[in-house]
This record gives C-alpha cells, structure tokens and sequence, in this order.
C-alpha cells in the first residue's frame, strides 16, 4: 500500500513540474559523507543525498561537510536545469581545506606579522607588505599603501649596498683582485655608489695590473727557488768571489765563447744581445759620468751612427 | 852554389862579418824576434842567406831585413810589401780573429800604461802599445781618435796555459811570454771596468816612416816572439823596451830611455819625460780625459750611479756596487717594477741611465765569473783525457760538433800560440788558428753544442751547479738591462 502511495505521489508530483517547468536534481553522497549539507547559490536546501524540484535555470551547486580546525570538504558544480529533466550527482567531496573563514583569519594573522617586521626596517617584510596591499591579501587593499612600502625598502636597499660598497672599496685599496673587480662592477652599474665609468676603467685596471704583478712575483719566486736549491752556495758568496787572473795574463780560455755557457741556460734572444750589452755598458760609466770625455764622444758617435744605419 | 861559396869565402877570409858590434846589434835583434839571447854564427848566415834570396824576406822579416840595411847588407831588388799588416786579436769572449792593419791609418802609436792594483802581479802597473787607428787613411784627428772600436793594444803578457793562473808556476817564470794584440775597448774594459785602474795613453813622437816600421816590427815580433814571462827581469816593460830598442832606433838616442826598466810605471815616468813623447798631453787629466790620453778608473763612476739609484729609490737594500750585486737580479726586478721606483726610471734619464749601468756591470762581472767557473769544470772533468770516451755515446753530427767547436779549442788553449817564420802574407797561414768556424757561431750550431754538452754535464758536480746559478744570474741581469731600456 505505501509503495503504492509513493509511486502515486511520485507520478503526482511529475505531473506538477510538468504544470510549473522545474526540473528534477537529484544529489546522492557515499556513506561517510552522508549528511553533509547542499547549497544552491548559497542557501541551504538540505542535507545529501537530497532529491529536490528546483525551477529551470542555472545555478552553483555546493555541498559541503564542516570539519574540525575551521576547515572542510566540499564539493561545488554549475548546474543548468532546463525543460523537465533529471540531474543527477554523484557528490565527491574534496581534500580537507581551511574555510573561506578560516583563510581570511590566517592572512590577517600574516599581515600583522609581516607589518611588525617591516617597521623594524626589514627590507623583505616592507616589499611583502607592499605585495599584501597591492592583493588585499589579510588587510584592506590599498595600492598607496603598497608604494608607500616599496619606497621604503628601495631606500633600506640603497642603504645596505652603500654600506657594502664602502667595506669592499676598503678591502679592493688594500690589493685584493676580487674586490676591485666588484668594485668596478659596482662604478660601472651604479650600485651602491653613482655611476662612473672612469673609475670603473681604472679600477679595472687595477684589477688587470694586480694579476699581472702577483703573476710576476709568482714567477720570480719560482726562479728564486731554483736559484737558492744548491744548498752549498748562498748568493752572497757566488757574487763577491772575484776574477783571479789580473790584466798582465792573458787566459787562452780567450778561445772559448761565453755564449758556449749561456746557450744552456738563456734563450736565444738573451744571447744574442749579450754582445750589444757588453758593447754598450763598456762605454756608459764614462759616458754618463764623463759627457765629455773621449769615450763618451765615441759612444755618441757610434750612437749616431747606429741610428744612421738603421735609417 | 854562388852563395855557398860566398859563405865559403867569408867564412875562410878572417875577416867576419859578424863583428862585435853587429853582433850585438844582431844578438839584441834575435832575442827580440825570437827570444835568443846567444845566437849562434849559423843562425847569422842562415837569416843572411834567406835575406838574400828569398823575394819576399823584408816583409816577411822586417826587423831582420832593416837590421841588414843598416849594415850596409842590401838586397838587389827592393822588394813592395803587402799594404795590410795583420795581427791576431785577442777579443775578450769572443776567441781570436785575424785583423789586417794598413800603416797609413794608423795615425799614431801611444804608449799605455794602466796604473797599479793591488794584485801582486800588477804592483806596478802594466805598459803597452796603443794603435790609435782611423777609419780613412785621411780622416781628421778627431774622427780618429774617436774611432776607439779599432784601436789596438799590443803588449807582452804572459799566457797563462793552465785552466787557471798559477801563482807559484808565474812567479818562478815558467809561463811563456807573447806580443798579445787585443781591441783597445776590451783593454779599456779589463783596466777600467773589471779592474778599476786607470789609463794613460802617452804619444810617441814618430815620424811616418818610422811609424810604419814600428807596426810592421811589432807584427813580426807578434807572430814571432816566445819567450819566458819572469814578474822581474822579463816582464812587460823590459821586453817592450828591448823591442823598441830594436825597432825604433831613435828610442835609443835617448839616455833616460836607453837603461832598462824593471818596473812598468818607472818606464812610463821616464818616457814621460823624454823627448820622444808628448808628456804635455798629460800635464791636466781633465784635458786629456776629453782628448782620450787619459781614461779614468770607473769605480767612482759607479758609486756615484749607487748614490743617484738611491735618491731615487728611497727603499732600495743596498748602499755600495758589491751590495748591489749580492741582490739577486729577480729581487732588483721586482724593486724596478715597485711603483714609485718605475716612475722615477721612466721620467728621470739620469737616475734610469744609473740604474742600467749598475746592471751592466752585474752583466760583465757575472760573465767574467762564468768563463773562470767553466776554465775550473773544464779542469775537474778532462774533457780533453775523457774525448775518446765521450763520442762513443753521441751521434756523428752531435760528435762533429763536439769535437769541432769544443774540443778543438780547449785544445789550443792548452797549447802556445804557434809560431811562424814570420809574418803571414795569406789566409791559408791562419789555418790552424782559433777561429770560430760557421757552423760553430751560427744558432743551430750552439744549440747542438748545447745539446751535446746536456748529454755529457756531471749534474752533480759543485762546479756544474754554480755554472749554472752564474748562467741564471748572468740571463737575469741581461732580462733586466733590456727591461730598463724599454722604458724609455
């Protein structure tokens, strides 16, 4: 008799909508969600599962089942119901999530924070802050707010690069390489200090003449250590022993070239000049000490003449 | 057979022709020319016979060929000698090479006497003779006393055949005496620079004819001459003395001139007073420094250079010439790269003009001390005993070089010079003198010898070791000098 009843109350109502034009929605959850509440554009209709007539048109379907901590699981669909039909759906709720309440508190909470750390000067905090405005993202949004809070922090910034400019100056005057290079960087770019192409030339060049000269000594002090390994004889003692044979000997060792000796250790460009440097510094004590000498009239002759021969 | 029996005839007549007198002259003539102090009839007749028939005796012979003359001895037809004269030239690192002389262009002869030292050997100084050469038979005096690359210095030396001078083996004589030709630079160098002593060049008061002779007598006594060197009895002055005797004859029209000097410096004061010289030229030595009869020791030269250095450099470490040269020449490098010091070099030409010269001079000390290290390796490893067995392990170019461009001239160094009959008319009499040959100057062939020596070096002799630290000190100064010249 009851399912009778029902089925009869069914066809009746069928017939209804069918007099006013609404369609059928039909929303039906799994059991552990069973009770979570259904809303059309936000009024709340009932609980799922709900089978309802609502009038032909469109609308935002939410279902949604509170949760502890201000958070939920919802579920939400746009539904268009037109000429009678029957909607049916199968109702998935989503992941836990913080409620639209919840999310508005937890960003008022972050602006608050953010704020404290942007007026105790952290540069960070004020460009956030100015990001918080710009979104109305915990507090009201206010795009003069947010530029008034990136003024600040662009001046935190220029006050930190100058800071750091200035320690790195030192350290670039006091040799280092690498700190003259920043530091030209820093003249070249206008970072920390005003733009100036000059002096990010010289102290590039600085930079340059630096290497060079740590590459020199470098060298140098591996041909110092060559120099000094044979342990039997210091410098001092190679360079006061003196010739042993005076100007009344003549050594037959006249027959052997020095170049015999220096082929072994100088390059070809050192040996060959040997001969110009000997010639030269034969006559150049008297010459810069004596300018008017018969040597140093010889030298400036044959001076002259070199240069003739070039020509 | 003609002169034979004019020999004959002579000899058989009673009536010698080799008189006391001429034998004398003849005797001081033969120990000139070949150190005979006693020579024997026989060597009369022979020299006597060659003069007669040999077309080319008097210019070969000159001093015998004038000895003749003088006695009345001529010859039927005169002879025309070779213009060029030629003289073996000692260069200071370099060996030797033949120069040919033309008397027309030597406007004169000086005598030259560097003043004493403190080494034993040059108490008393050292005298010799100076070409004073120009380069055209008729330049002006002055272009010929300023051509200084050519003059000449040919004095009595004794020649040291041992790796080193042995001071024992000096003093009791037994090192031969030679007529030695060196450039007047390298002596200028060796007194001057190396030694710091001072020189005096004195004219001789010559006629052209006499001139001529005097170069051509000195040639043969040059190619001629050995005898023993004595520090006492034959020493440089006392064999220039005899050969100007013999030579110039005039020189002994002077008394002063005409008793023997032992002593170098007591020669060169009595010739300074003589009429045979021009003392006056020496009267004020800043005159004559400018006129190049006097050549001051350059030791205060250089001091003044380290004082002007060191105005410039106010944070040098060093305050004398030795000091300078106990740095080493990459530690002087790295002060002439210091900034302050690199400025003053670059704008001030006197203090940069200093400083180049104090490194040449670390380049000529540092090259004397290279030949007297390689003479004291060359002793310790009897390249000369162990050559058999050194060539084995080279190939044959490496070995031809070796042999050639080494051992060939340790060789001659080991002997005395040669000695010819007289004085050589050709180049094929120079054959066996020390010449470097091309394929031991050209660059591929030093570097072959380099090589060759790398294979053969004791890389653990003391002495090898220090060739090599005075070879790096020696490059490194040479870095050094030519780094200061860029900076100009």
């Amino acid at each position: 008799m009851s399912k009778w009843l029902s089925q009869c109350g069914f066809l009746i109502m069928l017939g209804c909508s069918y007099a006013h034009a609404e369609s059928l929605l039909r929303l039906t959850c799994a059991d552990e969600d069973a009770g979570a509440v259904v809303s059309i554009d936000g009024k709340v209709i009932g609980n799922c599962p709900i089978t309802s007539f609502i009038p032909d048109g469109k609308y935002q379907v939410r279902v949604s089942k509170p949760l502890s901590g201000g958070r939920e699981q919802f579920f939400e669909k746009m539904v268009t119901l037109s000429d009678g039909q029957v909607e049916s759906i199968n109702v998935e709720l989503s992941a836990p999530q913080l409620t639209a309440e919840a999310l508005q508190a937890q960003s008022r909470s972050h602006a608050i924070t953010t704020l404290d750390s942007a007026r105790m000067g952290n540069r960070h905090a004020m460009n956030a802050m100015a990001i918080l405005y710009e979104n109305g993202d915990g507090v009201e949004r206010s795009l003069s707010e947010a530029k008034l809070w990136r003024n600040k922090a662009s001046a935190v910034l220029l006050e930190e690069q100058e800071s750091e400019f200035s320690e790195i100056l030192k350290m670039a005057e006091a040799g280092s390489i690498s700190a003259m290079e920043y530091v030209a960087n820093a003249y070249e770019t206008g970072t920390g200090v005003s733009k100036n192409s000059a002096q990010a030339n010289t102290w590039r060049q600085a930079a340059a003449t630096k290497i060079q000269n740590d590459q020199i000594k470098a060298a140098a002090k591996i041909k110092q250590a060559e120099l000094d390994s044979a342990s039997f004889l210091s410098n001092t003692e190679l360079i006061t022993s003196g010739m042993t044979s005076p100007g009344e000997f003549i050594s037959g060792l006249t027959f052997l070239p020095v170049s015999l000796i220096s082929d072994l250790i100088a390059s070809p460009t050192v040996t060959t000049k040997q001969a110009e440097i000997r010639s030269a510094a034969i006559m150049r004590p008297s010459s810069w000490a004596k300018p008017d000498s018969m040597i140093a009239k010889a030298a400036r002759q044959r001076d002259a003449e070199g240069l003739v021969a070039k020509r | 057979m003609k002169v034979y029996a004019f020999i004959i005839v002579l000899l058989t007549s009673g009536c010698s022709i080799f008189s006391k007198n001429t034998g004398k002259e003849f005797q001081a003539v033969s120990s000139v020319i070949s150190a005979l102090d006693d020579p024997s009839p026989q060597l009369y007749t022979t020299v006597l016979r060659e003069y007669q028939e040999d077309e080319g005796f008097s210019c070969k012979q000159p001093l015998y060929a004038a000895y003749f003359r003088r006695n009345d001895v001529v010859k039927k037809d005169p002879e025309t000698c070779r213009e060029k004269i030629p003289f073996l030239v000692q260069e200071q690192y370099d060996g030797a090479r033949v120069v040919w002389i033309e008397p027309d262009r030597v406007r004169s002869v000086h005598l030259l006497f560097a003043s004493k030292s403190s080494s034993m050997a040059s108490r008393f100084g050292h005298v010799a003779l100076r070409f004073v050469i120009c380069p055209e038979p008729d330049s002006s005096d002055q272009d010929c006393d300023m051509n200084l690359e050519e003059h000449l210095v040919v004095g009595f030396k004794a020649h040291i055949d041992d790796f080193s001078l042995n001071t024992l083996k000096a003093l009791r004589g037994k090192y031969r005496a030679y007529l030695f030709a060196n450039r007047f630079l390298d002596a200028y160098q060796q007194y001057a620079i190396d030694e710091f002593r001072e020189l005096y060049s004195l004219p001789l008061k010559l006629q052209t004819i006499e001139r001529d002779e005097l170069v051509r007598g000195l040639s043969e006594i040059h190619w001629r001459y050995s005898g023993e060197y004595d520090f006492f009895t034959n020493n440089c002055a006392t064999l220039l003395e005899s050969a100007l005797s013999v030579i110039w004859l005039e020189f002994s029209n002077d008394e002063s001139l005409r008793k023997t000097h032992l002593r170098p410096d007591q020669f060169f004061a009595t010739a300074q007073e003589s009429f045979l010289t021009d003392g006056e030229k020496l009267n004020s030595l800043i005159i004559a420094e400018r006129n190049g009869f006097y050549f001051s020791s350059t030791r205060s030269f250089y001091d003044e250079a380290v004082r002007s250095v060191l105005k410039g450099n106010k944070s040098a470490d060093f305050s004398s010439l030795e000091e300078y040269l106990q740095i080493s020449p990459i530690q002087r490098r790295n002060s002439l790269e210091r900034p302050s010091h690199a400025l003053t070099l670059r704008n001030n030409v006197r203090v940069r003009e200093a400083q180049i010269m104090l490194e040449e001079y670390a380049v000529l000390h540092s090259e004397r001390l290279l030949m007297t290290e390689t003479a004291k390796y060359f002793e310790q490893q009897d390249f000369l005993g162990r050559t058999s067995s050194i060539i084995e392990a080279l190939d044959e170019e490496h070995k031809q070089i070796f042999l050639e461009c080494l051992i060939k001239p340790l060789r001659q160094r080991a002997q005395p010079p040669r000695r010819l009959a007289g004085i050589p008319e050709d180049i094929d009499s120079f054959a066996d003198v020390a010449q470097p040959t091309q394929a031991c100057v050209s660059t591929q062939g030093r570097r072959m010898l380099a090589d060759t020596i790398t294979l053969i070096e004791d890389k653990k002799s003391l002495s090898w070791q220090r060739i090599n630290k005075i070879a790096q000190y020696h490059a490194a100064s040479i870095d050094n000098v030519i780094q200061l010249k860029e900076m100009r």
